[in-house]
């Protein structure tokens, strides 16, 4: 089987002026699809950055990065959005719905920038609906961000992120805004939809939720400390 | 790709309303002052190419005045050589109708009981009534017994009736007014022929022509004739052959000057449109200030609205926005923002315009239209160019994790 996910010593340093910070100092690892890993390790860790490379929204500094075989580092910034467009769906820890937006418009964001394929509307809307069932918001449709909770935002938001059937949702401290109660029900949606074959990839530092992942890769300093499986 | 980034545009602009408003609110006025300046502009020029048909310079009339150079000069010539024998000649041109001849004056002061106005005289024949498309409202013409016999008649233009005779103009008729030192008949009064921008068309007396040149002018020379054509098809080349005619009449030889002017309505509506052009050369540089003022404008509201709606930017680029979808997305905005601004400033311009109508002169054209959808544009491509570029520029990473790094 060919890895979702490839990354072949990957580095990263942010430079500004004569200030130059190693965040991540040649990190390896491959990803099969349908797992769910979690990225666990302190805060400053280069976690999120590691993220940001993975969703095509940064790129490495050094190594190389394959995403369903395709190497990233050689695509143009039409290429890669087409690419985070297509096959990536993300998650964000302070949700980030458009807050003028209601429920089904955001969950119909990603169809707005989707290439090649003709006008789909009517299905488009059925489909998010759907989404917004499966993610337990069947009667919240039109509501806007500022009239749901947290846990509904950031369920909106997974619904998001489901629309354009991605290969590899990217979440990044999906629980870190949320109450325990709200979290539970989170990560316990994300591993409802791990069972039904979607491959995850969640950044967290709670080891509480972290160790809900099948697999758990910590970082520390820029390389990664640990890669094992959770039972 | 391009009607869904459109659409887009248009839905976020309106979910963003006070920055909505804020980029149009300076391409509204700015295109507001432009319609309504333009339908004054032109109605004034139509105002005063209308007045000049009334006065006589319908497209099949031409007019003769003694003395050459400039076809308008505010002081009448000195110069004697245009006779009663020129207009007669005049109407042996196979397309001159009639020949109106004329002494004009300078101003009077004529007297009836102790009421007295000051009024322009002119010395006429018959024909000018026909060719100057007066009308008599009361009494009677003159006639050719008139002017034969010299006799102290005189028409009145209707502010001279009403001046002498206020209240009842009919009362004029048959009674002696004195201009100068002579009493003249009142034998009838014209019709009503309004303003020529500040001129008054009805003020003014005629008299018959050989009274003028005996008691006034005391000399038979012609300030001006006026000529009636058979039609209005080819005045430039009428005016050519009634130029040479008259040059050779007056033995002129050729390096000597014109000692009279030809007139045609042409002549007059290219004045006309040279004042207008002036008006329009003005009107241009008042409106690249306020465009460029309104451009100004949208540019800082845009980079406001962006740096608001970083956060946005970095969500929709994470769902696959690329850098250029961002830029069209805004660049569309400026320009449709400014669009809508510039035909909103055009529909109340008009309406301005339309409203004003019974006060001052305007002309509804669709000219503002054209230049509005042009300039809106034209001034929302130019000033979104360089926001929409930053909005594009916007790092979505740190646009995502916010303030935390
Ligand atoms: N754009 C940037 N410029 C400079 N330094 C950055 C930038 N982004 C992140 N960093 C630094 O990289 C390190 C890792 O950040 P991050 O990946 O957000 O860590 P984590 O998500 O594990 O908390 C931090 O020290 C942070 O300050
Ligand atoms: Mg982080």
């Amino acid at each position: 089987m060919t890895p979702v996910i490839f990354l072949d010593k990957i580095e990263k340093r942010y430079e500004s002026g004569s200030v130059v910070t190693e965040v991540l100092k040649g990190v390896s690892f491959s990803i099969f699809p349908g797992e769910l890993v979690s990225i666990m390790g302190p805060s400053g860790a280069g976690k999120s950055t590691l993220l940001y490379i993975l969703g095509c929204l940064a790129r490495p500094s050094a190594g190389q990065y394959k995403l369903d075989g395709v190497d990233v580092g050689k695509l143009s910034d039409e290429e890669l959005s087409r690419l985070r467009n297509a096959k990536l769906g993300f998650v964000f820890q302070s949700f980030h719905l458009i807050p003028q937006y209601t429920a089904l418009e955001n969950v119909l964001l990603p169809t707005v920038y989707r290439r090649g394929r003709k006008q789909e509307k009517k299905r488009d809307i059925e489909k998010a609906k759907e989404l917004l069932n499966l993610v337990g918001l069947e009667a919240r449709y039109h509501y806007r961000p500022g009239e749901l909770s947290g846990g509904q935002k950031q369920r909106v938001a997974i619904a998001r992120a489901l629309m354009n059937d991605p290969e590899v949702i990217l979440a990044d401290e999906p629980t870190g805004n949320l109450d325990s109660h709200q979290s539970d029900e989170i990560v316990r949606l994300l591993l409802d939809l791990n069972e039904r074959g979607r491959t995850i990839i969640m950044v967290t530092h709670d080891p509480e939720v972290g160790r809900q992942a099948r697999r758990m890769i910590t970082i520390r300093d820029g390389l990664i400390q640990s890669d094992v499986p959770c039972s | 790709m391009f009607i869904k980034i459109l659409k887009v545009s248009l839905k976020d602009s309106l979910k963003h309303p006070l920055f909505t408003v804020l980029m149009m609110v300076g391409i509204v006025v700015s295109i507001f002052s432009m319609t309504t300046i333009v339908a004054i502009g032109e109605g004034t020029k139509m105002e005063i190419i209308q007045a000049l048909k009334g006065f006589g310079f319908g497209g099949d009339v031409m007019m003769v005045a003694a003395g050459g150079g400039r076809i308008f000069r505010h002081r009448p010539s000195k110069v004697k050589s245009l006779t009663v024998a020129d207009a007669e000649a005049l109407k042996q041109l196979p397309f001159v109708k009639a020949v109106a001849p004329r002494q004009g004056m300078r101003r009077y002061v004529v007297h009836f009981r102790g009421r007295s106005f000051h009024t322009r005289i002119l010395g006429v024949t018959p024909s000018f009534l026909t060719v100057g498309d007066y009308q008599i409202d009361m009494g009677q013409a003159l006639g050719q017994q008139d002017l034969r016999d010299h006799r102290k008649v005189c028409l009145l233009g209707k502010t001279v009736a009403e001046e002498l005779f206020p209240g009842n103009r009919a009362a004029a008729l048959g009674q002696f007014i004195q201009i100068g030192k002579f009493f003249f008949r009142v034998k009838g009064i014209l019709a009503e022929k309004g303003q020529l921008g500040r001129f008054d068309m009805d003020d003014r007396i005629l008299i018959p022509l050989t009274t003028a040149s005996t008691l006034f002018i005391r000399d038979t020379y012609l300030h001006a004739i006026s000529v009636k054509l058979s039609d209005a098809k080819d005045i430039a080349a009428y005016q050519r052959i009634v130029r040479a005619f008259l040059r050779k009449r007056h033995h002129l030889h050729p390096d000597e000057p014109d000692d009279f002017r030809v007139v045609t309505s042409l002549d007059v509506v290219q004045i006309v449109n040279r004042s207008s052009r002036e008006l329009t050369t003005l009107l241009v540089r008042i409106m690249i200030i306020s465009l460029l003022v309104s451009g100004i404008i949208i540019m800082n509201v845009m980079l406001a609205a962006i740096s608001e709606r970083k956060v946005e930017i970095g969500i929709k680029r994470a769902l696959g926005a690329s850098r250029r979808d961002i830029l069209s997305q805004f660049l569309f905005e400026a320009v449709w923002l400014s669009l809508i601004g510039s035909l909103v400033g055009v529909g109340i311009g008009m309406l301005a315009a339309y409203f004003l109508k019974n006060t001052i002169p305007v002309s509804l054209t669709w000219r503002p239209l054209y230049m509005a959808v042009g300039f809106g544009i034209l001034v929302g491509a130019v000033s979104g160019a360089f926001p929409a570029y930053r909005a594009g520029q916007v790092d979505p990473i740190r646009a995502i994790l916010g303030g935390r790094q």
